[in-house]
């Protein structure tokens, strides 16, 4: 303990994990995680995420590679001996265990007595606010209850790091915003590590201190949620995080070139060696405005979806998805569009 | 040290040191062997090397001084210290099966180590308690090395269960089925000789073919015998369950609930009982021909007596069988599937016919050969009712217990019957694998069953109200027979038959079990109870193992239990006597092996009861507990066997029905001291003794309703929300078992 600046501490190096023999599910991923922070790892499935979590939490073994936890070699370890807890995608909780059982288990297997357990697990409850429901059964609980439970059983033995497996996918849509935002303030409460997967970017860029977004077992890119967003490097990242339009591109210093536009980008948001410029659906105005490059289209689609309009438009730069706030008028299918962005607005990816 | 390591020691110790190494005449737990430490046949393996000579034993004490040395503290090189302790373990266990199998009562059992081993002066017996204590030790130590080597994930628990298991399941199924093999091709003087075994297998009486035996006359070989007879009863049964699964399922009868109410009857009945209902109905005796006698005149028929009566035995016997195969796949079509269909305009016939149907097909394959497998495997129906039609299971036990007493010609029909077995054992796998268009899909399914085809719906119920009139009347026969005098002759009323089995009296010395039952009815019970909660634990423990741990190898050992479902109880019953006569486990005549042939019997019941009901429980339960720090143990004793109790009061109830109502396996077992019910009402069967068979099979039904209900009452099972009690769950598992 005399460390415990970095006790929450974490890193992977150069770690692999395969089944069998086709492609490994993870592919020689390297990656830290600084102590307190909340880090997601966001990809669509079956890009690795979960298994990367699964090694954290000593469930899976890699095959390959080395992983720290505070400084120390923890790959060996199973996950009994690690100072790692996780929170459930289905929470897990044992049925025929009442709330304080449950909660109580952890400090119980590693032999504390069952008063003392007891108390642990109460302070546990009582952080996440569950105090009074000790003596219920979980299929007595709401969605939310439960998961609360889990944190709470999670919690009691003082991880070094908490390990959260899509912890909203069972939740109803009003309910995840509420319960992503008593996770965050919990975590940034108890000052905790915590690694957290999802596939929901929205739900990734709302919580993280920082992202790591992998794909087909590899890391595609890693930073704050607003580098993410914004100044994407790789176009997958900026495909899934804001499902931007990807326009072949020719770059020449900060001189962009698609098609017959030709304008400059800021240097900051040009990687080397890319190739696409990253049009989001929500850089664009409707009309010519002076200054700006724009284009000019016939809508194919088009779409009123509360918030504002989503569109397509057939541009000679190709098929462009375009959303449009409120305040312009539905635009109709078939008429001509003329469409502008700001170059300060966007990026070129590889 | 800690409480593993010093169970382990402990074993050793008392198995050693204490306990008496060699089997007892009496029973162990007579306890004369408390009294009579010292004395040659009961003292332990101390005694045994120090007095009476048998030096043989002594390295048993080296290796297991050894292991308390290493046990006491590990060394500073963990791994070395691991594997030499596994080395130990391992070969503690080897080195005591090796002595036992080499040195039998008289000596060397093999005369080939005479050259280079050390003379001896006499031999030993079978092996006893003191040998048994001592395995055990010798396993956990080798498992306890094992583990620390950093196998099974360093897990001691999952090691050494399933060492336990694979070694009981090697030993006492497959141990036995190869010694049966092994038999086929000695000669009668104990000689390797391939021409005794073909002269055996090339015969006459096996593989004769004549197309008029096919219809029931005779002339034909056992084996084409056997193979008719599981083809026609495979489809009957498989045909009858469908139709019977397609009215629970699909149709708003209102007997749907009597339909499921059947389904229990042919667990809780012993299987000759529908051939005693049949005798009584159409035998020469039976009302029918009675009744054609006195109305038209007409000479009785023996026509029961044959082919005709063994399937149509068999086909009450095991429809209900199939059916709860068949309701399963019936639900398994998932109703959306079929909504589809009709809203793309096919008539319910044509739904049926082109997506029920196929999407059924791997199932009624499945339910097909799961009526091929118990047709072959069943005794009481072809001993009762066959007459001169023999089949294999008939020809094996009279080659056994009749004048004949022809051990090889036993072994290889055995053989026979055993591959045709495995044959349908293979086909079933693969049918059940391959059902990967079964529409369960877990998630909101929420059509509604559509109503049958009015032709489908007319066929069904045209047979399922005859099948289901005839079943009650059978059964009611086997029930009014028991309280007549003589069926056929006289039906007045009686209480005689109870009487005669089921007396008791008060003389002189206080009140008497003076019935001729009691003796069997009470070894039955002893047995089953003791064999039930055996069953459930080594079931259980591999449901574990197979479901819920990974180590290489696994697949093989999931075959090799899910195997001995496959092993005819005749088999099995003629193995055990072929391997368990003589040292080093020299078990015959005795309760023990009667209890171990159910629990290996019953154990694939046991197992998919709990693979069933494991898969129930989510995964992610034995992983949170993981990772909040419980090892495998813990795991399995605070979360899994709580969630498991509904399975094992099934496992329990079936592993003790099943080992009431076996006859098969069992027949080739019983001494007069061990004689159990059902091989004593099949003796009263032979004898034409049908009163008293009657009426103690009744009492034998109504004894384990109750049974089966006190268990349920005394473990006790506890709801959790939404689950409903899983006993169920383990009654489709019976669903391949086999007389």
């Amino acid at each position: 303990m005399a460390d415990t600046m970095k006790k929450g501490t974490l890193e992977f190096r150069n770690v692999t994990k395969s089944y069998g023999t086709g492609e490994p599910a993870v592919k020689d991923i390297s990656f830290s995680i600084n102590d307190g922070e909340l880090v997601t790892l966001l990809g669509p499935s079956g890009c690795g995420k979960t298994t990367t979590l699964r090694m954290i939490a000593g469930l899976e073994m890699p095959t390959a590679g080395t992983i720290f936890l505070g400084g120390k070699d923890v790959t060996s370890l199973s996950a009994a001996q690690r100072n790692v807890s996780l929170v459930f995608q289905s929470y897990a909780l044992f049925p025929h265990m009442t709330v304080m059982e449950n909660t109580s288990y952890g400090p119980r297997m590693q032999g504390s007595s069952t008063k003392e357990a007891e108390a642990k697990a109460a302070d546990a409850l009582k952080t996440v606010g569950l105090t009074g429901y000790e003596a219920r059964l979980p299929s007595e609980l709401s969605g939310g209850q439960q998961q609360r439970v889990a944190i709470a059983r999670a919690l009691v033995l003082q991880p070094a790091v908490l390990l959260f497996d899509e912890p909203l996918s069972n939740l109803d849509a009003r309910l995840r915003r509420r319960v992503r935002q008593e996770i965050r303030d919990l975590q940034q409460r108890l000052a905790i590590t915590c690694v957290y997967v999802t596939h929901d970017r929205e739900e990734a860029l709302a919580v993280s201190d920082q992202i790591i977004v992998m794909d087909k077992g590899v890391i595609a890119e890693s930073g704050g949620p607003s580098k993410l967003f914004f100044n994407p490097d790789s176009a997958f990242v900026a495909d899934f995080l804001s499902e931007a339009n990807l326009v072949d591109a020719k770059v020449d210093g900060t001189q962009v070139r698609v098609g017959d536009l030709s304008f400059s980008v800021p240097s900051r948001q040009i990687v080397s060696g890319a190739t696409k410029l990253v049009l989001r659906p929500d850089v664009f105005t409707v009309g010519a405005v002076a200054g700006q490059p724009s284009i000019t289209g016939n809508v194919t689609k088009s779409a009123f979806v509360g918030r504002g309009a989503e569109c397509e438009v057939d541009t000679p730069l190709g098929e462009l998805f375009v959303f449009l706030p409120r305040h312009t008028a539905l635009p109709e299918i078939g008429t001509q569009l003329t469409l502008s962005f700001d170059p300060q607005s966007v990026t070129v990816v590889r | 040290m800690n409480v593993y390591r010093l169970i382990s020691l402990g074993l050793c110790a008392a198995g050693l040191l204490l306990l008496p190494w060699y089997a007892l005449q009496d029973s162990f737990f007579a306890f004369k062997w408390i009294k009579s430490f010292s004395g040659k046949e009961f003292a332990p393996a101390l005694l045994q090397v120090s007095q009476f000579g048998r030096g043989w034993l002594a390295p048993l004490f080296l290796l297991g001084i050894a292991a308390a040395f290493l046990l006491t503290k590990p060394w500073n090189d963990i791994k070395l210290w691991a594997r030499t302790l596994a080395i130990i373990g391992i070969a503690g266990v080897g080195y005591l099966l090796a002595q036992g199998f080499a040195i039998s009562a008289q000596g060397y059992a093999f005369e080939g180590l005479k050259a280079f081993l050390p003379s001896i002066t006499g031999g030993q017996f079978g092996m006893g308690a003191g040998a048994l204590f001592l395995a055990f030790g010798f396993v956990l130590i080798a498992a306890d090395g094992i583990a620390s080597m950093g196998y099974f994930r360093g897990d001691r628990f999952v090691a050494s269960s399933l060492i336990i298991v694979m070694a009981a399941v090697v030993l006492f199924v497959f141990f036995p089925v190869l010694r049966v093999l092994w038999a086929g091709i000695l000669d009668s003087s104990g000689a390797l000789s391939f021409s005794a075994f073909w002269d055996r297998f090339a015969t006459r009486k096996i593989w004769a073919l004549t197309p008029a035996c096919l219809w029931g006359g005779s002339g034909c070989g056992v084996a084409w015998n056997t193979l008719w007879l599981a083809l026609l009863c495979a489809a009957g049964t498989t045909f009858l369950g469908l139709m019977l699964a397609l009215i629970a399922t699909r149709t708003h009868t209102r007997g749907k609930r009597i339909l499921r109410l059947l389904t229990v009857l042919p667990i809780i009945t012993p299987p000759f009982v529908v051939g005693l209902g049949l005798i009584m109905l159409f035998g020469r005796a039976g009302i029918v021909n009675t009744f054609l006698e006195w109305g038209f005149d007409i000479q009785p028929s023996r026509w029961i007596y044959g082919l005709p009566g063994v399937l149509l035995a068999q086909l009450f016997a095991f429809t209900p069988v199939a059916f709860l195969v068949l309701i399963g796949v019936v639900e398994g079509v998932s109703p959306t599937l079929e909504e589809a269909s009709q809203s793309l305009h096919a008539s319910r016939w044509q739904t049926f016919k082109t997506v029920t149907l196929p999407l059924m097909m791997p199932g009624l394959a499945n339910a097909f050969l799961v009526g091929f497998i118990e047709s072959i495997a069943d005794f009481g129906n072809p001993v009762v009712l066959g007459g001169n039609f023999s089949v294999l299971s008939t020809d094996i036990y009279f080659a056994i217990v009749g004048a004949q007493l022809d051990q090889g010609k036993a072994a290889v029909l055995s053989m026979l019957l055993l591959a045709m077995a495995l044959f349908a054992f293979w086909l079933q796998q693969r049918a059940t694998r391959k059902k990967s268009f079964v529409t369960v899909t877990g998630k909101g399914d929420t059509g509604l069953a559509t109503p049958l085809d009015t032709r489908v719906k007319r066929v069904a119920v045209g047979v399922a109200i005859p099948w289901l009139t005839l079943t009650v009347v059978i059964y009611g026969m086997a029930l009014v027979g028991g309280f007549t005098k003589v069926w056929g002759r006289d039906h007045s009323f009686t209480l005689e038959h109870f009487v005669k089995a089921f007396s008791i009296e008060h003389g002189q010395f206080g009140w008497q079990w003076t019935g001729a039952a009691w003796n069997s009815l009470f070894n039955t019970l002893m047995f089953s109870f003791a064999a039930a909660p055996i069953t459930a634990v080594i079931g259980i423990l591999s449901a574990y193992l197979i479901a819920r741990t990974r180590f290489k190898g696994q697949r093989v050992f999931e075959f090799l239990t899910l195997l001995s479902f496959a092993i005819p109880g005749t088999v099995l019953g003629v193995a055990y006597i072929f391997a368990f006569n003589v040292p080093p486990i020299e078990i015959t005549g005795t309760g023990l092996i009667i209890v171990l042939c159910f629990v290996f019997r019953n154990l694939p019941v046991g197992v998919r009861g709990g693979i069933a009901a494991l898969s129930q429980i989510d995964k992610s339960l034995d992983e949170a507990s993981t990772t909040l720090g419980a090892n495998g143990a813990k795991t399995f004793r605070y979360v899994l066997f709580p969630l498991l109790k509904p399975a094992i009061v099934g496992a329990l109830v079936y592993g003790f029905v099943r080992s009431m109502t076996t006859v098969s396996a069992i027949i080739f077992l019983v001494s007069g001291e061990t004689e159990v019910a059902t091989t004593y009402i099949i003796g009263r069967v032979v004898n034409g003794d049908y009163g008293v068979s009657i009426a103690y099979s009744a009492v034998l039904i109504v004894l384990m309703v109750i049974v089966i209900l006190f268990i349920q009452w005394a473990v006790g099972t506890r709801k959790l929300g939404r689950r409903g009690p899983a006993v169920t769950t383990s009654a489709s598992t019976l669903a391949a078992g086999g007389g």
